[in-house]
C-alpha cells in the first residue's frame, strides 16, 4: 500500500515537473530555430541552432534599453522600499504602540489592491507632473505595491529573530534605535537578501503600470518591450522568443540560487506557522 | 608670458563657446515629429537638410516618437492636451486629423492657402473638419486585391466571381486557401470591412456623422465576408487572427490565391530570394458587387501644425515644402509610399519607384476612400471592431451585430454631442447628482464615527499604563512607521481618492470641448447597464474559478507528493519556482507561441495524437480561446499554490498520523480527518491570494488574447484598462475602477471573516 503510494507520489511529481518545464525548454529550443524551421514543423529536437534571433535582438532593436531600464526602475524601487520599509517593519514587529493591528491590515489591504483601480489617477498625477515616461514616474507607482510587499516580508522576519539579543542589549543601556541599526540589522541581513530579491522580482516583473506609463522605447521596461514587439505589421515570434528567453534568464538563475530562502519568505509571508 | 596665453586662450575659448553655444537671437528651430527609422529617416533626413539649406536662420529638429501607431497616438494626445509648443509639425495617421482638429490641437492650414486641388480629393477629404482644412497629405497607402497572375488570367470584378474563381482554382492546383485577408480585431479589420461595405454600396458614416452601418448593404456585406469563411470556406478561419504580415507570409509561400493588403507587399512578393511566388504577382482594385463601388481603404500619413507652435509661418513652409513633387517623387523613390499628387502618377520616374506599373496604381488610388473622419474615430472604430470580429468568429449573426455596432456608435457621438440631433443636453441627470453627494456625506460621517470610536477606547486604556519608556518607544514606532505609510498614502491611498472624484466626473481627454461636468452617478450608471462591462464581470469570475479550482487540486496534488520526502525534492522544489518567478507578460507570450496558429506545438501534439484531425484555430473560437489562458494561469501559479500548502503540511505534527494509524485509519481516512482540517488555514491564504490574483488578470489576457475573440475572453481590468488609456474616458473608465476595487474589497473582507484575524495576528 505505502510502496504503490509513493510510487504513485513519484510518478505525479515527475509528470507535473515535465509538464512545467515543457514551455521553458520549449521556448529556448524556439529562440534557438531559425526563423524558417520555427512555421513548418515545430522544433521539439533541437537542429539546426542559431543565434539569430539574440544578434537581431541587440542589433536591430536596442534590447539592452529594455534592460537597462528594468534593471534600473526595480533596483530603485528595491532600495526606496527596504530602506523605508525595513524600519516601518520592525517597529511593527518588535516595538510597542497602539493601532499595529489596523496599521498590519492597512499595509495588507493595500498589497490587495487591484492596480487598475489607480491607474487613471496616477496617470493624471504623473502627467501633470511631466513625470510620464520618465524613471520616477514608474518607479514611484511601483511603491504602492513594492511597499506591501517589502514591509510584509519584513514583519516576518524580523519576527523569527530571538528577542534575548535585543533584551541584552537593553539592559546594556542602548537605545531601540542604536539596537535596530547596531544588532537588528546586522541579524536581519539574509532576511533583507531575500525581501530585496522577491521586491525585485515583482518590480521586474510588473507590466500595467509600465505600460500605462511608458510612451516610447526610451522607458520601457523589458515586458511591455517584448509584449509591444509585435511591430507595425508582423510578429517576429524568434526575436520575442529570444527576448523571453533574455528576460527569464537572469530571474531564474536568481531564484534557483536563493530558492531555499525564497520559499521561506514567501511562505512565512502568508501562512502564520 | 606663458601665463598670458594661457589667459588668452581661455578668453578666446569663453567667447567661442558663448558664440557657438547660444543659437542666434533670429534663429528659428523647429521640431517635427515624424517616423525615423530606416529608410524613412534617411529620405526625411536629406530632406530637411535641403530645406534647411534655403531657409537660413532655420533649424529643423526630428522628434524620436513610437511606431506603433497607438502609442503614437497616446503620445500625441499627452503633448497636445498639455499645451506643449513642441513639436511644431506631426505626422497624423489619416485617422487622427478630425480629432485633432476639433480638439483645437492643430492649425487650419487655409490661411496659407495651399493647393489643395493639386492633391488626391478624397486625401483632402479626410484631412477636413467643418469645412477647414487641418493637414497635408504626405504619403498615400491604399488597401488592394494581390492576385496569382499564373493561376488567374484576369482580375475579379465582383465579389461572386472572387469566390467563384478563388474555389475553382484553389481546388484545381491544391491550393489552401482561396482568399486571405487581415480578420484580426484591430484596425485593419475596419478598413477591410470599408472595402466590402462600399463594395456593396452601403456606408459606415455618413455625412453629418450619421451612422449608416446597419443599412442593408452593410449587412450585405458582412454577410459575405462571414459566408466567406463560415459556408463558402474561401477564406480560412485563421484569417481571424491574422495582421497583414500573416497574410502576407501565406501568399508568399503560395498558399493562397488571392489576398487583400497595402502596397507594402509588392516588392517583399517580388524578391525571388524569399518569395515563392515571384514574378506570378498581379495586383487590381478590389472587387464590387453590382451597384457597388469598388474601394480602396485609405490609409497613410499627414503633415499637420501644432495649434500653440510659435512659428506657424515657418512651419507651415516646411510643410509645403515637403509634400511638393519633387520631395514626394524622392520619397516615393526611397521608401516606396505613395504620392499624394495625381499628377505624379504620370511620371515616368515613378514606375521604377512603386514596382507597380503607375497606371494600375493610379487607378487604385484613385478609388481611395477614407475611413469615417470623425473626431471620435478611434472609439467608433473600436465598437465596430469587436462587432464585426463577433460576427465574423460566429457569436453574433450580421444583422444584429451591426444593429449593436450602430446604437453604440450613436451613443458614443450623441455623448460627445456630434452627430444628427446634436443640441443635445449633456448626458447628466439632476438624480445623479443629488444620490451622488448624499453618498459621499453618508460615508464621510461614518469614517469619521468609525475614527471617532477606534480613538477612544485605546486612548483610554493608554492614558492608565502609559509610562515614560513606553510612549518614547510608542514615538520612535511612530517616526519608523511614517516615511513607509505616508509614502504608500501617497501613491495609493491619494489617487484611489481621486480615482471616487474623477468617476463623478464626465471626463473624456479626447473630447476636451465636452469639459469636465459634474454627472453624479451617471458613469456608474452607464456602466451598470453596459453589457460589455456585465460580460467582462462574468469574464472575470468565470475565469477566477476555474483556474483557482484547478491550480488548488493539483497544487495540492504536488504539495503532498513533495511532502512525501526523496531525493531530489531541493531540485524539484527549484524547478517549480521558475514559472513563478517569470514575468506573466513571458509566461503568456510563451503559450501563445504553442498555440499559435497553423503551426503551433498544441495543434502538432494533438493532430498526431489523434484527438484531433485537424488543426484547431485556438484564438477564433469564444470557448477554445479560453484554453490557453487557463492553462498559461495554472502552469504559472500552481507551483505557488503547491509551496503555501507545502509549507502548511510540514506545520502538521507527524504524531497526528501516527495516531490515526494506530487507531486503524487508512490512508484516504487520514487525508480526509487529518490532513485537510489541519491544513485549512493554509487552503484558505491560499485561495485569498490566488482569487484576488485571478480576479484582476490582465497581462496575462493582454497578451494572449486581447480580450477576443471579439469581446470574449475580456476580463473586467482589461475592459477598465481600454477605457481609460485607449479611449481616454476618464470619467467612465474611473467608475470602472471603482467598481472592480469594491469588488476586490468584498472579495478580501469575505475571506479575512472566514479566515479569522489569523492574518494580521501577532504570531508570539
Amino acid at each position: 500500500m505505502n510502496r504503490a503510494l509513493a510510487w504513485l507520489s513519484r510518478a505525479a511529481v515527475v509528470a507535473l515537473v515535465l509538464a512545467i518545464a515543457f514551455p521553458l525548454y520549449f521556448a529556448v529550443v524556439s529562440a534557438l530555430t531559425p526563423e524558417a524551421l520555427l512555421f513548418e514543423a515545430p522544433p521539439l529536437v533541437p537542429r539546426d541552432l542559431v543565434l539569430d534571433h539574440f544578434r537581431a535582438l541587440f542589433e536591430e532593436r536596442a534590447f539592452w534599453l529594455p534592460i537597462r531600464n528594468s534593471l534600473l526602475v526595480a533596483g530603485a524601487t528595491t532600495a526606496f522600499c527596504v530602506a523605508l520599509g525595513s524600519p516601518c517593519a520592525y517597529a511593527l514587529a518588535r516595538l510597542d504602540f497602539r493601532g499595529k493591528v489596523p496599521i498590519l491590515g492597512f499595509v495588507l489591504a493595500v498589497s490587495m489592491f487591484p492596480q487598475i483601480t489607480i491607474v487613471s489617477p496616477l496617470y493624471l498625477v504623473l502627467r501633470e507632473l511631466g513625470l510620464i515616461d520618465t524613471y520616477p514616474g514608474l518607479i514611484l507607482p511601483y511603491v504602492t505595491f513594492a511597499m506591501p510587499l517589502t514591509i510584509w516580508l519584513l514583519v516576518g522576519f524580523f519576527r523569527q529573530l530571538p528577542r534575548e539579543l535585543e533584551e541584552a542589549a537593553m539592559v546594556d543601556g542602548a537605545s531601540r534605535l542604536r539596537i535596530f541599526v547596531e544588532i537588528i540589522l546586522p541579524l536581519a541581513a539574509p532576511g533583507l537578501v531575500t525581501t530585496g530579491i522577491l521586491t525585485f522580482v515583482y518590480s521586474w516583473n510588473e507590466f500595467l503600470f509600465a505600460l500605462s506609463f511608458t510612451t516610447g522605447p526610451q522607458r520601457q521596461t523589458v515586458p511591455v518591450a517584448i509584449a509591444l514587439f509585435r511591430g507595425q505589421y508582423q510578429v517576429p515570434w524568434g526575436q520575442i522568443l529570444a527576448a523571453t528567453v533574455l528576460a527569464t534568464a537572469p530571474v531564474a538563475l536568481v531564484v534557483l540560487a536563493f530558492q531555499r530562502r525564497i520559499v521561506r519568505g514567501l511562505t512565512s509571508g502568508a501562512v502564520k506557522g | 608670458m606663458p601665463m598670458l596665453k594661457a589667459v588668452s586662450l581661455l578668453l578666446v575659448a569663453g567667447a567661442c563657446a558663448v558664440a557657438c553655444g547660444r543659437p542666434q537671437a533670429d534663429e528659428v528651430v523647429l521640431t517635427i515629429s515624424a517616423s525615423a527609422v530606416g529608410a524613412e529617416a534617411r529620405a526625411l533626413e536629406r530632406q530637411l537638410r535641403r530645406f534647411v539649406r534655403r531657409h537660413p536662420g532655420v533649424r529643423v529638429v526630428p522628434r524620436r516618437t513610437p511606431d506603433a501607431a497607438d502609442q503614437r497616438h497616446q503620445l500625441y494626445v499627452q503633448w497636445l492636451n498639455a499645451r506643449a509648443r513642441d513639436p511644431d509639425i506631426l505626422q497624423l495617421d489619416v485617422i487622427w486629423t478630425a480629432e485633432f482638429a476639433a480638439a483645437g490641437w492643430i492649425l487650419p492650414l487655409d490661411r496659407f492657402r495651399p493647393d489643395t486641388a493639386a492633391f488626391l480629393p478624397r486625401t483632402i477629404e479626410a484631412d477636413r473638419w467643418e469645412g477647414r482644412l487641418f493637414a497635408l497629405p504626405w504619403f498615400v497607402d491604399v488597401g488592394m486585391l494581390y492576385y496569382r497572375t499564373d493561376l488567374v488570367s484576369e482580375p475579379p470584378a465582383t465579389f461572386d466571381e472572387l469566390t467563384r474563381v478563388a474555389e475553382a482554382v484553389r481546388r484545381r492546383h491544391g491550393l489552401d486557401y482561396g482568399f486571405v485577408w487581415q480578420g484580426a480585431r484591430y484596425e485593419g479589420l475596419v478598413t477591410v470591412f470599408l472595402e466590402h461595405v462600399r463594395g456593396f454600396g452601403g456606408r459606415i458614416l455618413g455625412p453629418d456623422q450619421r451612422v449608416d452601418v446597419d443599412g442593408d448593404e452593410a449587412v450585405r456585406a458582412l454577410t459575405y465576408m462571414t459566408d466567406s469563411i463560415r459556408r463558402t470556406r474561401v477564406v480560412p478561419e485563421s484569417v481571424l487572427t491574422w495582421q497583414e504580415e500573416q497574410a502576407r507570409f501565406a501568399f508568399q509561400n503560395g498558399r493562397a490565391v488571392f489576398m487583400r493588403n497595402w502596397p507594402y507587399a509588392y516588392p517583399l512578393l517580388e524578391d525571388p530570394a524569399k518569395s515563392r511566388v515571384a514574378g506570378r504577382v498581379g495586383v487590381a482594385p478590389m472587387p464590387a458587387a453590382p451597384g457597388g463601388i469598388s474601394t480602396a481603404a485609405l490609409g497613410g500619413s499627414q503633415l499637420a501644425i501644432n495649434a500653440h507652435t510659435e512659428h506657424p509661418r515657418v512651419a507651415f513652409e516646411l510643410v509645403d515644402f515637403l509634400t511638393r513633387p519633387r520631395q514626394m517623387a524622392e520619397r516615393a523613390r526611397l521608401v516606396g509610399q505613395y504620392p499624394t499628387r495625381p499628377a505624379l502618377y504620370d511620371d515616368a520616374e515613378l514606375r521604377d519607384a512603386l514596382a507597380i506599373d503607375p497606371r494600375t496604381a493610379r487607378r487604385i488610388v484613385e478609388k481611395a476612400e477614407p475611413r469615417p473622419v470623425s473626431p471620435v474615430y478611434t472609439e467608433l472604430s473600436e465598437l465596430l471592431q469587436v462587432r464585426l470580429h463577433r460576427a465574423l468568429t460566429g457569436q453574433e449573426e450580421p444583422r444584429p451585430a451591426l444593429e449593436a455596432a450602430a446604437r453604440e456608435m450613436r451613443r458614443v457621438l450623441a455623448s460627445a454631442r456630434l452627430g444628427p440631433g446634436r443640441p443635445r443636453a449633456a448626458v447628466r441627470t439632476g438624480a445623479g447628482r443629488v444620490a451622488a453627494t448624499v453618498l459621499l456625506l453618508l460615508c464621510g460621517a461614518l469614517i469619521l464615527v468609525w475614527l471617532a470610536r477606534r480613538g477612544r477606547a485605546p486612548g483610554e486604556r493608554a492614558a492608565v499604563v502609559a509610562t515614560g519608556a513606553e510612549a518614547r518607544e510608542a514615538r520612535l514606532a511612530w517616526a519608523f512607521l511614517l516615511p513607509a505609510l505616508l509614502a504608500i498614502a501617497l501613491v495609493a491611498i491619494f489617487p484611489l481618492v481621486w480615482t471616487v472624484w474623477e468617476s463623478l466626473h464626465g471626463a473624456d481627454l479626447r473630447m476636451p470641448w465636452l469639459g469636465r461636468p459634474f454627472v453624479g452617478l451617471d458613469n456608474y450608471l452607464a456602466a451598470l447597464t453596459e453589457p460589455r462591462f456585465l460580460a467582462a464581470m462574468g469574464h472575470t469570475l468565470f475565469f477566477t474559478v476555474s483556474s483557482v479550482t484547478l491550480e488548488l487540486v493539483l497544487g495540492l496534488v504536488l504539495a503532498l507528493a513533495l511532502n512525501l520526502g526523496y531525493r531530489g525534492r531541493g531540485l524539484v522544489r527549484a524547478a517549480v519556482l521558475v514559472p513563478w518567478a517569470i514575468p506573466t507578460v513571458v509566461a503568456a507570450l510563451v503559450w501563445r507561441f504553442m498555440f499559435d496558429g497553423q503551426s503551433g506545438i498544441a495543434n502538432a501534439v494533438l493532430t498526431s495524437a489523434g484527438a484531433i484531425d485537424r488543426p484547431i484555430a485556438w484564438f477564433v473560437h469564444s470557448t477554445s480561446a479560453w484554453v490557453p489562458v487557463i492553462l498559461a494561469d495554472v502552469w504559472k501559479t500552481t507551483p505557488f499554490v503547491a509551496l503555501l500548502l507545502l509549507a502548511g503540511l510540514q506545520n502538521i505534527d507527524e504524531s497526528l498520523y501516527e495516531a490515526a494509524s494506530i487507531d486503524g485509519a487508512r490512508a484516504w481516512q487520514r487525508f480526509v480527518h487529518v490532513t485537510l482540517p489541519l491544513l485549512k488555514p493554509a487552503i484558505l491564504v491560499a485561495l485569498l491570494f490566488r482569487t484576488l490574483d485571478a480576479f484582476r488578470v490582465f497581462d496575462l489576457v493582454y497578451v494572449l488574447t486581447g480580450g477576443g475573440p471579439g469581446t470574449a475572453t475580456e476580463p473586467i481590468a482589461l475592459y477598465t484598462f481600454t477605457s481609460l488609456l485607449q479611449n481616454l474616458r476618464f470619467g467612465y473608465g474611473s467608475a470602472l475602477s471603482v467598481i472592480v476595487f469594491l469588488a476586490t474589497l468584498v472579495l478580501a473582507v469575505v475571506y479575512i471573516r472566514v479566515l479569522g484575524t489569523d492574518l494580521t495576528r501577532t504570531r508570539e
